[in-house]
């Protein structure tokens, strides 16, 4: 150490140097406690490490903990140092009367990861595996995988003397972290260790009542990862879990909700499911009004998966998911989403009612996706269309500046007025929508606002007019809005072929040189169609549908196969992403999955329903596949790709 | 599991740094507080950073963080976090930066009993308390650091402030401690009223909370209503006190609470929770909002609310304060309170267009009145603008008294082996948590 230069750091090395080879004790201490601080703050001290360690000769345990520290944090900067420290550490595991000297020397030993001190480890942690003490054995079983992680090859024995240890402890915070230090190994190693039988799921389930909640939470984990042989050992489960729905921790009861959900489908008793469901849910419930807002949306995040296998248990609890008014935004968004999902034919009146007031919010973003919801409930069911178009109205009437809100309305009105053509009658929706067609200035909104002047162009005064200014832009806008403009602009044609021959030839003139392929494309099939059989055109693009069974909204978030990946993750934050596990971290592989069905259960019977409609499937999946690359990982954002998977149905529907 | 937690000053200083599994790169503070530092406000409390999952709590200004590969349950890291921050406040009394820079090796001491290789492990205080060596150090009274700290109020309709107990600020360490425990039993309300005051959904969201420096931590018993049922029938009609739900501290055992109506309690040391309740059922509000809006020309509207407190005159609400939201395109505002109102003030903020009416005290049965006379710019009519104003939420305090009559009937130490009578402390605290009137 003579090399200690004069610069301004090397002089209080120099003074820690001096304070830690004094022989007095207290300045020592205070010495060490001072290379404990400089470590915390990213200082350099592993020049002292061995005047620190030759301080570990005292018993003094505050001493001990501190060096210790130190130790952990330096030891593979200076691996060959740190062998000098391996006979201290066996004397404190071997000879020492204090159980807490013992697991502290264990736990450090443990926590160093340097391959070639690991072979004098082995020893004394058999020792302390198979001590008297539980708190050393709790600690000595948290060892087993950090050595595992850094030479597995020395572990073999280990592992036998857990797998032992398993069969014979009795204390429950022992047997928590045996649990999970044995889970962690066998996800590491690929093989199964811990052998499930009616013994071991016994004692878990006994151990449960005595340990902590985290232990609680490693053990419930850990069962729902099991699938029962038989209805009986579900149910005998089942019944040792229920009293953990009432637990204070809201991991413990969602542990144990995601334990009982999963335990249902092995049962064959169909009242007992239904009473399970009764008592879920108020738990459920009472979550989602947890003080914390951070708590209640990883919880509102995974009840919209819960929804989709188990409708059952929010029927009739619509009223829990209305927003109050104090809640942040992230929140609102979710319930927003988990309303629509759980609106049925029963209740959507007192959802869109409901709808109606966030209307009048502030926020334009909110009052964006509730006209969204809105519209959406509107499309699902045909009872609930005027009064989600009568809402629209109302709120269009007020209109007064173009702004995020409005966007979604001009979509919205359009999305419905191709559900039922009539409804542009109801409270004069259409003229109060031209109205304020000016407001339009997002892409899509455009170019719903184009389609309505073409569809409707017979019941819009001016409406050729109209069309001349948005032809007139025709360059300027969106791809997007450019399609719609030539179906559009076609059909106005039709409808007025003398009023609007010269607007047919400017609207063909600008598009068929347009850089965009699908816009030239477009313009070249119409300008052939309508020199060839103006009347061929006519029935293309003028016809109108009559059924509008395509209007079926998808609301499925998940796929079957995933949705059981995704169940079996319930809770983690690859859930809250709404995404799966692998997909979230690369370092994960998931168990592959042949399930092709899956359980619903719905409130009036438990039903199979197989999963149908591959073609809305696979839309969706290719749609989902596209969205990915867009999504970030911000939490407060949600993308709906379902809405927009519509839209391009209705665009190809417009094209044959 | 966790890989690191450390935790931040503000100015993103570490202050705690502690490395469990040593599979992540040292420099993830930095990683962190830059990130933070990207949102507008508050940062989320989870986000993810090439393939880094940081959760985080923000307590007396500081950041404490989690870091972790895994897939881990968000809710879990996040309760860790609070109840690491919990541990910390009641073996240091308090949390700031100061504190925590002059007990760095204490907080080392929990963090090693708390957590081993990341995983949870002794997370109570009076369980880890006989493995920590070192004592508090207590910062100085009149510090730099306190002075700095606000003292003054303000209002705020998302953090109701509730008073303050004796019971807080104090470490279980100190040896010379009373031998006394508060109860307190915290009741949130939310009540969603339509514009004819006729209520459309409500819920109370209760607690009970108990801060223990008992000595030797004696068995308790705690009795509640003998009328009190848990669960609700559908369709049933009951005068008792009916909780939808409620869920108990590890300590409790509530096996008795069916047949007696008691919980037994083993009092761990500091701050705790006893119960949580739920109850979804009709109650009477204790405040009613009464709206009135006249228009009195097209460009000139009249609001007049009446606020009428409909609990026992004997009991006083600390605060009560009304927020009301009014039309974007108005000109100008003028609330008037009525002659002679004592402790009211109302104000308009230009900015917001909000109008606050605070009042200081209200005491029951009372009822108390405010008129807005509204102004708008020429671009709005009366008509249309009418509909802008609202909701109207409201934010008060009532000490001593509870909507849902769950009361506490008495709480016993079972084994009275010492001398000494502790003190027992109870109080009810009745709370605004979404108190909104719709127009």
């Amino acid at each position: 150490m003579a090399y200690f230069g004069n610069n301004q750091q090397r002089g209080e090395l120099q003074e820690l140097f001096t304070d830690l080879n004094d022989l007095n004790f207290d300045k020592k201490k205070e010495a060490i406690k001072k290379v404990i601080a400089y470590m915390t703050v990213g200082k350099d001290v592993s020049q002292l490490f061995q005047s620190v360690i030759k301080c570990l000769e005292f018993q003094d345990i505050e001493m001990k903990k501190l060096i210790y520290l130190y130790i952990v944090n330096y030891s593979r900067q200076k691996p060959d140092d740190a062998i000098m420290v391996i006979q201290n550490f066996r004397k404190d595991v071997r000879k020492s009367e204090n159980p807490l000297v013992r697991a502290l020397a264990i736990r450090t030993f443990g926590c160093l990861r340097v391959p070639k001190l690991n072979e004098y480890l082995i020893e004394p942690l058999k020792d302390c595996i198979q001590d008297d003490d539980p708190y050393v054995r709790k600690t000595a079983v948290l060892c087993v995988p950090k050595v595992f992680e850094v030479s597995p090859e020395l572990c073999p024995a280990l592992l036998e003397l857990l797998q032992k240890l398993l069969e014979k402890e009795s204390n429950a915070l022992v047997l928590a972290n045996l649990i999970q230090s044995m889970r962690e190994i066998e996800v590491v190693n690929g093989k199964q260790l811990i052998l499930m039988n009616p013994k071991i799921i016994q004692k878990l389930l006994l151990a449960i009542d005595e340990c902590m909640e985290w232990g609680q939470i490693f053990i419930l984990d850990y069962l729902a990862t099991y699938d029962p042989v038989e209805s009986k050992q579900a149910e005998i489960i089942i019944e040792r879990t229920l009293p953990r729905l009432s637990h204070i921790n809201p991991t413990v009861t969602f542990c144990a909700v995601k334990l009982i959900l999963k335990y249902l489908d092995h049962l064959d008793n169909g009242d007992l499911v239904k009473n399970l469901c009764k008592k879920i849910s108020p738990s459920l419930i009472s979550l989602l009004s947890w003080n914390q807002p951070e708590i209640q949306y990883t919880i509102l995040r995974n009840i919209s998966l819960i929804l989709q296998k188990f409708p059952i248990l929010f029927e009739n609890e619509v009223k829990v998911f209305f927003c109050s008014f104090n809640e942040p935004y992230y929140i609102k968004y979710e319930k927003l989403d988990i309303m629509v999902r759980i609106c049925d034919s029963k209740n959507f009146n007192q959802v869109l009612n409901e709808l109606m007031i966030y209307i009048n919010e502030a926020d334009p973003h909110f009052v964006r996706k509730t006209i969204k919801s809105i519209g959406k409930i509107g499309i699902m069911y045909d009872k609930a269309l005027s009064e989600a178009v009568s809402i629209l109205v109302e709120f269009a009437k007020n209109v007064q500046q173009a702004n995020e809100s409005v966007q979604e309305l001009f979509i919205q009105m359009q999305i419905l007025y191709r559900k039922n053509r009539n409804l542009y009658k109801t409270n004069d929706s259409l003229k109060i929508l031209f109205n304020i067609l000016e407001y339009a200035n997002e892409p899509e909104a455009k170019s719903a606002c184009t389609w309505i002047v073409g569809e409707f162009a017979e019941f819009i005064p001016k409406s050729v007019d109209k069309m001349k200014e948005y032809i007139d832009n025709f360059l300027i806008e969106d791809r997007l809005v450019q399609l719609q403009l030539l179906t559009s602009g076609v059909k106005l044609y039709i409808k007025y072929p003398s009023l609007c021959s010269a607007l047919i030839q400017q609207l063909i003139n600008s598009a068929k040189d347009s850089f965009n392929p699908d816009v030239r494309d477009r313009t070249y099939i119409y300008w052939r169609l309508l020199s060839t059989d103006p009347e061929i055109v006519k029935n293309l693009v003028c016809s109108v549908p009559t059924n509008s069974s395509q209007f079926q909204k998808d609301i499925r978030l998940w796929e079957t196969k995933d949705l059981i990946i995704a169940l079996e993750n319930m809770g983690s934050i690859s859930n809250l992403f709404h995404k799966l596990p692998n997909q979230l971290y690369k370092n994960i592989k998931i168990r592959n999955n042949h399930q092709q069905e899956a359980k619903i259960y719905k409130a009036d019977e438990k039903q199979d329903i197989p999963q149908k409609e591959q073609e809305i499937k696979k839309e969706d999946q290719n749609q989902q596949i596209q969205q990915q690359p867009k999504q970030d990982f911000d939490l407060l954002n949600f993308d709906e790709p379902v809405s927009k998977s519509n839209n391009n149905k209705i665009d190809v529907y417009d094209l044959i | 599991m966790f890989s690191q937690i450390f935790i931040l000053s503000p100015r993103g200083d570490t202050i705690i740094n502690r490395d469990f599994r040593s599979d992540l790169p040292k420099s993830t503070p930095e990683t962190f507080f830059r990130q933070a530092k990207t949102y507008s406000g508050d940062a989320n409390p989870l986000f993810n950073v090439d393939c880094i999952q940081f959760a985080h709590i923000k307590r007396g200004g500081l950041y404490i963080v989690g870091t972790s590969r895994f897939n881990l349950q968000p809710a879990m890291s996040l309760e860790l976090l609070d109840r690491l921050a919990k541990e910390i406040k009641d073996f240091c009394g308090v949390i700031n930066e100061e504190v925590l820079r002059k007990n760095f090796i204490l907080i080392y001491e929990i963090l090693d009993e708390s957590f081993d290789f990341g995983y949870p492990q002794l997370m109570a205080t009076e369980q880890i308390k006989p493995l920590i060596v070192n004592e508090p150090i207590q910062p100085q009274p009149d510090s730099v650091m306190n002075s700095l700290r606000p003292k003054i109020q303000t209002f705020n309709i998302f953090v109701p402030n509730t008073m303050g107990s004796q019971a807080v600020q104090r470490s279980v360490l100190n040896k010379n401690q009373a031998n006394e425990i508060f109860v307190d039993i915290y009741e949130k309300l939310n009540v969603l009223f339509n514009s004819s005051a006729y209520v459309i959904n409500q819920s109370i969201e209760g607690c009970i909370q108990m801060t223990s420096f008992l000595q030797g931590n004696p068995p308790l018993k705690l009795a509640l209503n003998e009328d009190l049922q848990i669960g609700r029938q559908q369709g049933q009609y009951s005068a008792g006190v009916i909780l939808d739900d409620c869920n108990f501290h590890e300590c409790v055992n509530a096996n008795e609470l069916d047949m007696n109506k008691t919980l037994r309690i083993q009092p761990p040391d500091g701050q705790f929770v006893v119960m949580n309740y739920r109850i979804s059922g009709d109650y009477a509000a204790p405040f009613r909002l009464f709206p009135i809006i006249e228009e009195i020309s097209s460009s000139k509207i009249e609001v007049t609310i009446k606020l009428k407190a409909c609990f026992d005159a004997k009991i006083i609400a600390s605060y009560a304060n009304v927020r009301i939201p009014i039309p974007k395109q108005t000109a100008n505002a003028y609330p008037e309170l009525v002659k002679n109102a004592q402790q009211e003030t109302a104000e308009y903020d230009s900015n917001k267009k909000i109008i606050e009416w605070q009042i200081k005290k209200l005491c029951g049965g009372q009822e108390r009145s405010l008129k807005i006379k509204l102004t708008l710019q020429a671009t709005q009519t009366a008509h249309t603008a009418r509909k802008e104003i609202g909701p109207i939420a409201m934010n008060f305090e009532i000490p001593m008294f509870n909507v849902s009559r769950l009361q506490i009937k008495y709480l016993r130490i079972e084994e009275r082996g010492n001398t000494t009578n502790p003190h027992r402390w109870v109080r009810y605290i009745t709370q605004s948590s979404s108190y909104v009137c719709r127009i």
